[in-house]
């Protein structure tokens, strides 16, 4: 039976964040959140690996409390627990204190043979938790997954690496790295999400992980972000105005002075 | 009173407008355009999705939802295809349902397992080409012929006619008698006698095959009545109780689809320099709308909460049937007025969803009939005082 | 804050470079352009710059990369270094790192050197920024002279964040490909060293089962493109999208894309513009129903000519645009496909 982590993030829906416009930072509250896109296909892979070779999944993800929703939305799915890992202390940990985190909350949660992660995340696109995950636990990471077996105790994968496609294998436990080109993630049944939605969560704080404040969140980070502006090199911005017909007749004049069409 | 959705709800409602977003948006047009039924890959795919047996239990198979989720979901997919939303709410509310409620175990087992999963799909049928609004005066026979009843008879308008496999179909006992009795009977597509008759060319909801019905000496055991032979009658209205609350969810989504269009269009549309939205005679109309749809919004989930704790909702639910409907078509023309010639053309689906509207103001007991209920319950109120 | 110091930092100098070699038989352009960024940033501390190369016959590539003027070369050549290893590459650097002690360590964001970099920063735990958009080297009263300042898009990409990494040691960062340009630095004649490695294959986790099979990628020119003309969201579905491969063909352009039409699969990943995409220069670029999310826009910046077609006439690309189009980017699309064609009927 195979025991597999699947680590999902809480991410603001990219859409619909709005910037607050004289302070020029992100309106949080308004913000509508979700699931991260990758990591759903993370949670399709360990669903599909249980179906055909026998399992336990268990969601993790690292964040404020009302990151639980995305853990009832993996129930949904059909994860078999859920895990969150929040204490007011891990706020603004960057991506190798979060990757510690989550690294020593899997070590808490006991023995596993795979850990799922989608390849980055949509709000910091940093793509480098999954990496240090494996660092931290010495293991393989594995990208563009084209096709997974589980054999004794082994995954045999057929990957694309650079430019070549290669059949590997890799002794478990190992490290997933999965995003939309993997799988097509299902859509839940109604009745999974009547029945698991309202299943219970596990909540792990930083007194179960181990460790002192100063470890976590910003007092705990090596980077430190010292300034936010806004990114604008502004230019010339000329209205290109009238019917549809003469903006295009326009455009099509500007594109020849400047000599990008000649005729 | 809380007025706000729970989590499992938004989860539901996420979960069905993405399937219909992705799955059923190409479909919507075809369906319409062809006039064609849904294709049997997606009922089966809707099937994975227990959207076939929303409220069935999960004994059947079924997603044992409450009922408001149960109107999430019938406004999510009429949001993107009122036709598909059509056979699912009637399938589900006016088939499935009073089989689950009146049906005796055997009745469930042989059907309800089938139908909450999608196998085979339901309908429900009392109206004939004679006997409309006037349910009471229907002319299909059932006469009693040992461990048998031999049904004589047809049925008009009948949603999912077409692709059905199991009908609730009303008929009248002993039709010498004076007095009528009205059974339920239980029958399926298989039985000899049973003919699909003309799948009708539809101004709107052209997605479902709604059909004529012949019933040419159709021999049903007994085991296939529903409830008490007596209380046939009484069986249908309740169906229709429920049935309607679901059609109300229905025309509250075409009113959705229409609205938001329009609340888009109005944004982006520029005349005289302008987005038109920002233009009273266009904003005044986009207020209206969406208060309209928010009241419709509340009378159904109002109906839904009575029904889900067991007290009367009749009238409930035939004031959110009437007003949903009402208010569907007026925000379908609004949305068109708006869209101006835009909206007259088939390029864009405003028409459809003003085709598909008018049909909610008629069928499941329409607009002059839900007064009526709403009407005479006041005047009963009243003059007990 | 003295508990956050936790090397002597002061022992780490220098500036290293990760020279990648692509798919064994070229010197990665990106990791050229991260060298001459790295050698303003050498020459602005004063101290030497560091090119680390690690391949088959790495011999080969010497030339290349002295001409780019790094002060010293330290090279591996081996044949199981022929194409990036995750457990090899980062147990080499890792000793490398151990024992001369950069203060700043760079590599290009390509799959290499994003597996490579965070498994590096997380073995001295030292802070990591990916995909950065910039580099300098800055003096702060806080936090002392001569630290990195590294660029990159925050929020969702609606933001440029400058992160620094002020008390741990090696100072990391991956840049994408594209973002600065090399230049070569006459006369230059670096220190090359040769070091040998020994790694025991037995500890190696990945075994290969069956001989590789090559694999051409879609090979989509978006970085050498002198005309580009990007979709986004605006465009609203796949057959709006699939005008703009008209328009490219008749103007001999190439299409790119922002996230959504990717992610709608309405184009394949090599054609996203962007942070996590590919960093374009062309002559001409127009979007079409750009919004122009930073991680979008910061890769377009150095186009000669921004052109923005959007229904919305606040769409943040508007302001990097030199000519501003509001209208509907599809119906103006079809228009100007027409108008094109027509001269060219001409």
């Amino acid at each position: 039976m195979l025991k597999i982590i699947v680590c999902i993030k809480q991410v603001p829906h990219t859409d619909k964040a709005s910037i607050d416009p004289k302070k020029g930072t992100l309106i949080r509250d308004s913000v509508e959140r979700m699931i991260n896109p990758d990591d759903l296909n993370a949670i399709e892979m360990a669903l599909t690996l249980r179906e055909r070779f026998g399992g336990e999944i268990t969601c993790i993800t690292m964040g404020p409390p009302h990151a639980e929703d995305i853990l009832r939305e993996a129930f949904a799915y059909g994860v078999d627990r859920g895990v969150l890992i929040s204490d007011p202390c891990f706020a603004g940990s960057d991506s190798l204190i979060t990757s510690m985190v989550l690294s020593r909350a899997i070590v808490k949660l006991g023995t596993f043979n795979i850990i799922i992660t989608g390849v980055e995340a949509i709000d910091g696109n940093t793509g480098s938790v999954g990496y240090q995950i494996s660092e931290f636990f010495k293991l393989p990471l594995i990208t563009k997954i084209h096709k997974i077996d589980i054999l004794d105790g082994s995954a045999v994968i057929e990957r694309l690496y650079g430019h070549e496609y290669q059949q590997i294998r890799v002794d478990l436990p190992v490290l997933l790295s999965v995003n939309k080109e993997t799988n097509r993630v299902r859509i839940p049944a109604l009745a999974a999400i009547n029945a698991y939605f309202d299943n219970p969560i596990v909540t792990l704080t930083m007194a179960d992980i181990g460790g002192s404040e100063k470890e976590f969140g910003i007092k705990g980070s090596p980077t430190i972000v010292i300034n936010y502006e806004s990114f604008l090199q502004k230019r010339g911005q000329e209205r290109i105005s009238g019917s549809t017909q003469e903006k295009v007749e326009t455009f099509v004049k500007k594109l020849k002075k400047h000599n990008i069409l000649r005729y | 009173m809380d007025f706000a959705f729970s989590k499992k709800q938004l989860m539901i409602q996420k979960t069905i407008r993405k399937f219909a977003c992705e799955r059923l948006t190409d479909w919507a047009l075809v369906l319409d355009r062809e006039s064609r039924p849904i294709p049997p890959e997606v009922i089966s795919e809707m099937g994975e999705l227990n959207i076939w047996g929303i409220q069935a239990p999960k004994s059947l198979g079924g997603a044992e939802l409450d009922s408001v989720s149960y109107c999430i979901i019938i406004e999510e997919i009429s949001k993107i295809s009122a036709a598909i939303g059509l056979g699912v709410t009637v399938h589900n509310s006016v088939c499935l349902a009073p089989l689950l409620k009146f049906g005796t175990p055997g009745q469930i087992e042989r059907y309800g397992l089938d139908l909450a999963s999608g196998r085979k799909i339901g309908g429900f049928t009392v109206t004939e080409p004679n006997a409309g609004s006037d349910a009471a005066g229907i002319q299909t026979t059932a006469v009693c012929d040992g461990d048998f009843y031999i049904i004589n008879g047809q049925k008009a308008f009948v949603t999912n006619g077409g692709v059905g496999d199991v009908f609730l179909t009303a008929a009248i006992f002993n039709p010498e008698s004076p007095k009528k009795t009205i059974g339920i009977f239980i029958i399926d597509k298989s039985m000899e006698g049973f003919q699909v008759g003309k799948i009708e060319d539809m101004m709107g909801m052209r997605g479902n095959m709604v059909s004529e019905l012949f019933f040419n000496k159709v021999r049903v055991h007994k085991d296939n009545v529903l409830g008490r032979p007596e209380d046939g009658f009484k069986i249908a209205m309740q169906a229709l109780d429920i049935g309607r609350i679901g059609i109300a969810a229905q025309a509250l989504g075409i009113g959705m689809a229409a609205f938001e269009a329009a609340a888009s269009y109005a944004a982006e549309r520029k005349q005289f320099n302008k987005p038109i939205g920002a233009f009273q005679g266009v904003s005044f109309k986009l207020a209206e709308m969406k208060t309209q749809l928010d009241a419709a919004r509340y009378l159904i989930y109002r109906a839904s909460d009575l029904k889900d704790k067991n007290e009367p909702f009749g009238v409930e639910s035939a004031m959110c049937k009437w007003y949903a409907s009402s208010v569907a078509m007026h925000v379908c023309q609004e949305a068109l007025q708006i869209y101006g010639g835009y909206g007259y053309v088939k390029d864009l689906p405003v028409e459809r969803f003003f085709r598909d509207a008018k049909i909610t103001e008629i069928y499941e007991g329409t607009t002059e009939i839900m007064k009526i209920i709403i009407g005479n319950s006041i005047v009963k109120e009243y003059s007990k005082l | 804050m003295p508990h956050r110091i936790r090397q002597d930092i002061r022992q780490y100098k220098g500036v290293w470079v990760f020279i990648e070699i692509q798919d064994h038989v070229c010197v990665l352009d990106g990791a050229l352009e991260i060298l001459s960024k790295g050698r303003e940033l050498a020459d602005r501390l004063g101290e030497k710059l560091l090119a680390v190369m690690l391949g088959l016959d790495a011999e080969q590539y010497l030339p290349v990369v002295s001409r780019y003027g790094p002060d010293e070369i330290i090279y591996f050549s081996h044949p199981s270094l022929k194409h990036y290893n995750s457990e090899i590459f980062p147990e080499i650097l890792a000793d490398l790192i151990e024992r001369e002690k950069p203060s700043i360590f760079l590599f290009p964001s390509t799959e290499a050197g994003s597996d490579c970099a965070p498994r590096l920063a997380m073995r001295f735990f030292t802070g990591l920024t990916a995909h950065c958009i910039d580099l300098e080297i800055a003096d702060s009263e806080e936090y002392g002279n001569g630290i990195l300042s590294m660029k990159r898009p925050a929020f969702s990409g609606n933001m440029l964040a400058t992160i620094i990494c002020p008390y741990t040691r090696p100072q990391m960062a991956t840049v994408q490909p594209g973002v600065f340009s090399k230049r070569e630095i006459s006369g230059s004649s670096p220190v090359v060293m040769r070091r040998e490695y020994a790694y025991d294959p037995d500890k190696m986790r990945i075994v290969s089962l069956n001989p590789p099979l090559r694999w051409n990628k879609p090979h989509v020119q978006l970085e050498e493109a002198e005309i580009i003309f990007a979709g986004g969201r605006g465009l609203s579905s796949r057959v709006k999208f699939d005008r703009l491969f008209e328009l490219a063909e008749i103007m001999k352009g190439e299409v790119g894309a922002t996230r959504v039409p990717v992610f709608n699969s309405w184009c394949g990943k090599e054609r996203m513009i962007g942070q996590t995409g590919k960093t374009i220069k062309p002559k001409l670029y127009v979007g079409f129903g750009v919004s122009g999310q930073i991680q979008h826009t910061a890769s377009i910046v150095d186009s000669d000519v921004i052109v923005s077609v959007n229904i919305d006439q606040n769409a943040p690309l508007n302001e990097i645009s030199d000519y501003v189009i509001v209208e509907d980017a599809s119906v103006f699309l079809g228009k100007l496909i027409e108008r094109i064609k027509r001269d060219i009927v001409c």
